[in-house]
């Protein structure tokens, strides 16, 4: 195919009927090039318009897959569920995500998601996929909060929920589902786009874009700002920087690459006053990635890719000690850097008429440098994963998903998450679908080797934190029923999750004390990691979209969760209830009023074990797009939580009612 | 005159017809194609077939001053270029130009040096009746019929309208005068649009765009329609075409016709057509087409066959 391209473009530079001749033969007999041979110039109609052969454009692995075929509950948002939300993160995205968790506070360094329970103090039980590149970071617990925050909102097409275990498709992490963002295609990006935001609680976000290319070239890059105050009663105000760059090169009708680059600069405030061993501060986080795709189209029921990125972050967290006599002041530093090198391949094709596989591999090195939580220079982790999804329409109305991974870690050695799961279409628009999928999540470097000392002069004066590396990966396994119905008639539509999430060996925490001949005096008790007894969380959730008016759009999500057997500071986790409504309503003119109504039960997230009373926020946006000249604008006011300030986080972290203007100009 | 003309005609005709006719007719029928091989040579072979067998000459491009020498009662000329390279001549014979756009032909047409000597052609494209008659049936759910039209394509527009209103469906229109404008056209365009129809327009749609037209619409959950088995392939969802064989038979059709009855017909759209489904994209899409043969028999059944 590659071959036949460029007979294409010598044919189309010909300068003489005989070179003409002699190159059309060439491409006639060597290449048996059907039908026609095509000269790109002039451009002008003629019948190769008809016949000439275009490249397979929507190849295997470039078609989004039916949701109602997809081996597991899925919820999607697009950009225009982006821009009338009113959020300003992603994370802040995650509360139209029936069954999620979200805070705005920064105390672990980024706003948190959760997925049927806060079950730690960051977001360590989601993959997060920014363009197939994972930002999960392997500093301290593993995280995926930061890596959030690295891209601007304007940047993105969908995000791809995945709600539930997808370690067979995204390796271990997946054990409580994907946040898969994808974003614009530089295509559509071409241009100036430039955003202002600003209000209440020192809300102030700024963002500069810059699209361009031609034939087959394109490249986008933005620049952007956000920041705030954060929660009150926290020391919660913090600010960002992102620079994100994103080259695609198609050299021809099959190879397709993509480069990205980046760097986030992430501020927050963390700590609390009148806590010497916490003391309010900032923390900083910075990141810094490159990643390479390569795409090559084999057929039209084919693909091969191949992925290469690398990612470094850093933390840079210290404030000063005060210490008694003899000792002097010092500092204490949690600071450190991470980084990893990840090379993916991906094959899919069709091994027979009703048959679609999916296969692959990944490499990933992690490595992790941090003396003061460690007690050692630096750790590494090596990740081989071995992955395969073969999907099989065994009827037109019954598509089975089979596929594995096993993942070995050289942390934590060797383990796979098997999926088995059928949808049946019941009619054309109801599915029916029921299965049973594992997760697995293993200890993150922090929980297997974590060692805090506090040695000042030469002298051990605390233990904090050590970890013994006994815990064990956590397990999930889910038995779940959907049901999508589709109602044309009533332009609605319903995704029913009904669920049994079995949770062995959850990593907690567990006093450890310390041993006798320790230099320390009196003896202390540090923290170690260990795994918690099995628990069962049960429950339905469901997301109802409806059309009510030509102009007017419902969506509507709740969950119902209940557990059993967990112990009472992991159900304390979990929120019985939960729900959220997003309704919209377009004006002539293109104006839109949106209506956000958010609850959530009482809970607490785990490792801070504060119960937070149950909590509700009313968001409200208006939007106006005009234009003045040839440059598209758009001015929206947004209030976030126009009732009473609510909990969050913590009880005494407040959520103030906060409202900001913004203008949006695309040049 | 004319009637002996007629005659004469009708006598060439019984020529090219019979099967022991002479080969060398120095003044019957020659064909001019564009290139050689390809769709050019199926056209050519089935219009021979359409035609007993009768003596069809048939001449390379480069050889175009041939077919002005040979002084023939009829010409064919196979693709815009070799139509264009007989329009362009002063001492052209009666041409019949197949095998190419009606946009093309009506650009080469308007050019035509010797007016009063007739000229018509079978053309490929598909009547937009058709078209809109297949949109129905295939995709009754989907309403919004968007067009990128650009300057090969921009009169078609009243009859993409005309034919879109007579069928249940609204037309919405992107104009694209230069290539800078087509993203920004395509994803307004795409705002308000159920399906995609492709028109004919090399500065639209073309080996370099495509790609970003067919994945901005997949990535809106949009079908798009085609125009060419090979935009099947690409990836639109359906396709309504004729294939080089079809073309043949009908310009085999024409040129029996014209010798007949002396008499020019308008330029022809494909009386006959083929259906095209990717099954793969529509899957992806959540629609269901059913099968080309089954499709086809429907929309002939629903008399959208002129």
């Amino acid at each position: 195919l590659g071959s036949r391209w460029r007979c294409r473009r010598i044919a189309g530079h010909h300068s003489t009927k005989n070179q003409g001749k002699l190159v059309r033969r060439y491409c006639l007999s060597l290449l048996a090039l059907p039908l026609l041979a095509h000269a790109e110039t002039p451009l002008s109609l003629s019948e190769r318009d008809f016949f000439a052969d275009l490249p397979v454009v929507l190849s295997v692995s470039r078609l989004p897959q039916p949701i109602d075929e997809t081996p597991g509950a899925v919820t999607v948002i697009d950009r225009d569920l982006i821009r009338v939300s009113g959020a300003r993160n992603v994370a802040d995205l995650m509360r139209l995500v029936p069954g999620f968790q979200v805070s705005d506070s920064v105390v672990g360094s980024a706003p948190l998601v959760a997925y049927h329970g806060g079950f730690s103090e960051v977001s360590n039980h989601m993959q997060v996929l920014i363009d197939r590149r994972s930002v999960y970071s392997p500093f301290r617990l593993g995280d995926t909060s930061q890596g959030m925050q690295t891209l601007a909102l304007e940047d993105i097409e969908r995000i791809e929920v995945i709600r539930g275990s997808d370690s067979t498709a995204y390796g271990a992490r997946a054990v409580q589902g994907v946040i898969n963002v994808v974003t614009r295609d530089p295509t559509e990006t071409h241009g100036l786009l430039v955003s202002k935001t600003a209000g209440d609680n020192g809300i102030d976000d700024s963002l500069v874009r810059y699209g361009w290319g031609e034939d087959g070239r394109n490249f986008r890059l933005t620049a952007e700002t956000r920041g705030d105050a954060g929660l009150t009663g926290a020391h919660g105000a913090n600010h960002l920087s992102n620079v994100n760059f994103r080259a695609d090169w198609r050299p021809n009708a099959t190879d397709e690459w993509e480069f990205r680059a980046g760097n986030s600069d992430q501020f927050a405030g963390t700590g609390a006053a009148g806590n010497p061993g916490d003391p309010e501060r900032e923390v900083r986080a910075q990141w810094r990635y490159l990643q390479l795709d390569w795409r090559r189209t084999l057929a039209a029921d084919a693909d091969l890719a191949m992925s290469y990125s690398h990612t470094d972050t850093s933390e840079t967290n210290d404030f000063p000690v005060a210490l008694p006599p003899p000792f002097i002041a010092t500092t204490a530093d949690f600071g450190g850097s991470a980084s990893n090198d990840v090379l993916s391949v991906q094959h899919t094709f069709s091994p027979g008429r009703d048959f679609r596989l999916v296969w692959g591999g990944e490499l990933r090195s992690e490595q992790v440098r941090s003396v003061p939580l460690y007690n050692k220079p630096g750790l590494s982790t090596q990740f081989r994963r071995l992955f395969g999804n073969l999907e099989w329409r065994i009827a037109p109305v019954l598509v089975l998903n089979a596929g594995s991974m096993i993942e070995h870690s050289s942390l934590s050695g060797a383990d796979s998450a098997p999926r088995l799961m059928l949808n049946w279409h019941l009619t054309p628009g109801q599915t029916l679908r029921f299965g049973r999928a594992a997760g697995n999540r293993p200890p993150s470097m922090f929980e297997k080797a974590a060692n805090i000392r506090y040695v000042v002069n030469g002298t051990l004066l605390q233990e904090t934190y050590v970890a013994l590396g006994q815990v064990q990966p956590e397990h999930f396994r889910a038995s779940e029923i959907g049901y999508l119905g589709d109602f044309p008639a009533l332009a609605g539509s319903i995704d029913l999750r009904v669920f049994r999430e079995r949770i062995d060996s959850m990593v907690g925490i567990a006093p450890y004390a310390l041993p006798a001949n320790t230099k320390l005096n009196p003896p202390q008790t540090a923290i170690d990691f260990v795994n918690l007894p099995s628990f069962v969380i049960r429950g339905a959730e469901y997301q109802l979209k409806v059309k009510l008016a030509s102009a007017t759009r419902l969506l509507l999500n709740q969950s119902l969760l209940r557990n059993d057997g967990a112990n009472v500071d992991i159900a304390s986790a979990i929120p019985r209830r939960a729900s959220s409504l997003l309704l919209i309503q377009r004006f002539a003119g293109g104006a839109e009023l949106s209506l956000g109504h958010y609850r959530t039960g009482q809970m607490s997230w785990q490792g801070v074990q504060k119960l937070v009373p149950a909590t509700q926020r009313t968001d409200l946006r208006l939007g106006m797009p005009f234009r003045v000249g040839g440059s598209r604008c758009e001015a929206a006011v947004t209030v976030q939580n126009i009732g009473q300030p609510y909990s969050d986080f913590l009880p005494t972290y407040q959520f103030q009612r906060q409202a900001f203007a913004s203008l949006t100009v695309q040049f | 005159m004319m009637l002996f003309r007629r005659h004469l005609q009708a006598a060439m005709l019984l020529m090219l017809s019979w099967p022991g006719a002479p080969c060398a007719v120095t003044n019957g029928i020659v064909t001019l194609a564009s290139e050689s091989g390809g769709a050019y040579a199926e056209v050519i072979s089935t219009m021979r077939a359409e035609l007993k067998g009768g003596n069809v000459e048939m001449t390379e491009l480069s050889d175009a001053d041939a077919v002005i020498d040979a002084q023939p009662m009829l010409a064919v000329a196979v693709g815009a270029q070799a139509c264009q390279t007989l329009v362009e001549n002063s001492q052209r014979p009666p041409l019949l130009c197949t095998l190419l756009p009606r946009a093309a032909f009506e650009r080469i047409a308007a050019a035509d040096r010797v007016p009063s000597v007739p000229i018509s052609a079978q053309l490929l494209d598909q009547p937009v009746q058709r078209q809109m008659a297949l949109i129905r049936l295939a995709l009754p759910r989907k309403k919004r019929v968007g067009v990128l039209l650009g300057a090969e394509s921009a009169t078609f527009e009243n009859g993409l309208a005309g034919a879109a209103k007579q069928h249940g469906l609204t037309l919405t229109v992107a104009r694209i005068s230069t290539a800078a404008d087509l993203s920004e056209g395509l994803l307004r365009l795409l705002a308000d649009s159920d399906l995609l129809l492709a028109v004919p327009d090399s500065q639209v749609f073309n080996s370099g765009t495509i790609q970003n037209i067919l994945r901005a619409t997949i990535a809106r959950g949009i079908p798009s329609v085609g125009f060419s088995p090979a935009y099947v392939r690409a990836g639109t969802a359906i396709g309504i075409y004729a294939t080089p064989a079809m073309i043949g038979t009908q310009t085999g059709q024409l040129v029996r016709r014209i010798l007949l009855s002396g008499n020019w017909p308008a330029p022809q759209p494909p009386s006959d057509f083929e259906i095209g489904v990717n099954r793969a994209v529509a899957r992806s899409l959540s629609i269901d087409v059913g099968d080309p043969a089954t499709l086809k028999r429907r929309l002939e059944a629903a008399g959208a066959t002129p």
